[in-house]
């Protein structure tokens, strides 16, 4: 029988704030641009920031555009995807400058994410399936399949790739969670749940697969046959994100009330030992998470006061 | 004698009242004819989640006795797009109580249900409540039958505050994807069992 311990009162320790943003509008979404030291928001009204970390300084803001669905940064800090609501991605670079614009779908773009080389963009298509692109050839690698439905999106982007970008996971509606090779060829499936999974984490050594979702509940899955290694304690709350900390034993997840959708938890877990506590970000919107420069944990809360608050992880 | 459409077309055909320009018999035309008149456009598809669950029970009664919140029935027939029954649909229903509530532990308000062999279905339920996520009431719907492509929607309401009673012209407040999801509830039953009566006809695209 697993015992949980629950620390009620935050440990200064566990995490602290790096710095506060003010933005112009609020952001909704953050993009972390792996170890480059840099990380792009999208705001909600459709303009794109690019920002230096641990700063917070502002290297470059582009105006805001109709139908801005989405945005992702190249691990290199390079490239920007823009996802659109009339189905296209258009590739930029850092600057803004246009590359290439990849038609996608005729649906919305609900996320976008690269894998962690850079060489795969992964595209979560508003109530289809997720796509895998190319985008320095600007080609479909594979249109991923469900039994219906589309890739969840809820809180994350429903998907993530392995830290080595050989896998690709998938959290979809259809309640199943699937893993792909980088040519998109299914490799397993987990389809034992319920209720659809909404978040997604591959962790740092890239064997197992950290889902969350509406069972309230975060599972752990060996990568490779998808069979359930781990299950950590049930919450009142569905998870909406889930993140693997690059210390290998501690997740983070993100809970939201599923009567009011208005009241935030952020749990800290200890894999190994199951512990659990409360992050003391409760109440801010948590809109990006990535691993930046020195492995350094990086968490983005929307405030709502048009700021922007980036937590960092201790090693 | 009345008059078929095949020998309607024939005759307009030879008295030049009716033309083809790509050469067609009347009967070709005549089935063209009849094909688009049963043919019914796709039910606008909608959002699946976030609170779908697999496996709910077959029962068409959702309300338990005694279940607060307003009555509601909703009858319905599952077609394709050709205007075909489809009999045995499987029609997937969920939706929250009447405080806006999911049930995520069991299968309150959940219903997996078979369309008959008229492809019609039926179930009674309470009128779903708000959420704060969420503008409007609705119900949800996955709808899968062998040959067609899944359907999934959603059922709105026009009694729903959000359209201040005139859903054509405040339809933008609600978040409904079409106007064509936000059907016309009628209250039915004397006033001590009364009840909110609602259609919703489905129709799938064929694979």
């Amino acid at each position: 029988m697993l015992i949980v311990a629950i620390t009620t009162c935050a440990n200064a320790q566990d995490i602290r704030k790096l710095v506060t943003i003010t933005t112009s509008a609020r952001v909704r979404a953050v993009s972390v641009c792996g170890s480059s030291g840099l990380a792009a928001g999208l705001a909600r009204h459709g303009s794109v920031y690019v920002w230096r970390l641990p700063s917070g300084e502002l290297l470059n803001s582009q105006p805001a555009q109709e139908g801005v669905s989405a945005l992702a940064c190249s691990p290199d800090g390079k490239w920007l995807a823009v996802g659109k609501s009339d189905g296209s991605v258009v590739v930029a670079d850092i600057t803004g400058k246009v590359i290439r614009t990849l038609a996608v779908t005729n649906l919305g773009i609900g996320h976008l994410a690269f894998s962690p080389d850079g060489s795969l963009l992964a595209v979560n298509v508003e109530d289809a399936p997720a796509q895998l692109w190319n985008p320095a050839q600007g080609t479909l690698v594979a249109a991923l399949k469900t039994d219906f439905s589309g890739t969840t999106g809820m809180g994350g982007s429903g998907m993530a790739f392995s830290p080595d970008s050989s896998l690709l996971a998938t959290a979809d509606g259809d309640t199943s969670v699937r893993v792909y090779d980088r040519n998109g060829k299914l490799k397993t499936t987990y389809s034992d749940l319920l209720v659809e999974p909404f978040a997604i984490s591959f962790t740092p050594d890239g064997k197992q697969v950290v889902i969350g979702g509406a069972d309230c509940m975060l599972t752990i899955l060996d990568a490779s046959d998808a069979h359930v290694m781990r299950r950590l304690a049930k919450q009142p709350d569905p998870i909406f994100e889930v993140a693997a900390l690059p210390d290998g034993v501690s997740l983070v997840s993100l809970h939201i009330d599923a009567a009011s959708f208005t009241k935030f938890t952020t749990l800290l877990w200890n894999v190994q030992s199951g512990e659990r506590r409360k992050v003391p970000i409760d109440g801010a919107h948590l809109v990006g998470y990535g691993v930046t420069a020195g492995r350094k944990a990086v968490v983005f809360t929307a405030d709502s006061d048009s700021s922007l608050t980036v937590w960092v992880f201790p090693n | 004698m009345p008059l078929n459409r095949r020998d309607l077309l024939a005759k307009c055909m030879a008295l030049g009242v009716v033309t083809s320009t790509a050469n067609l018999l009347p009967s070709v035309l005549a089935e063209a004819w009849e094909q688009k008149e049963t043919m019914r456009p796709l039910t606008p598809p909608d959002q699946l989640g976030p609170f779908y669950k697999r496996r709910a029970p077959g029962s068409n009664v959702l309300r338990a006795p005694g279940d607060p919140g307003m009555p509601l029935v909703v009858t319905g027939q599952v077609f394709n797009t050709r205007g075909e029954k489809i009999p045995g649909a499987a029609i997937e229903i969920w939706q929250t109580d009447h405080l806006g509530i999911y049930d995520l532990d069991g299968y309150r308000y959940r219903a997996k249900l078979a369309a008959s062999a008229e492809g019609k279905y039926d179930f009674s339920s309470v009128m779903p409540g708000h959420y704060p996520a969420r503008a409007c009431q609705h119900v949800h719907y996955l709808v899968t039958a062998p040959g067609h492509k899944p359907l999934i929607t959603q059922l709105y309401f026009a009694t729903d505050p959000v359209f201040d009673g005139d859903p054509d012209k405040n339809f933008k407040h609600g978040d409904s994807p079409s106007r064509e999801l936000i059907r016309p509830v009628l209250l039915v039953g004397d006033p001590k069992d009364i009840h909110a009566a609602v259609q919703f006809e489905l129709v799938m695209g064929v694979l």
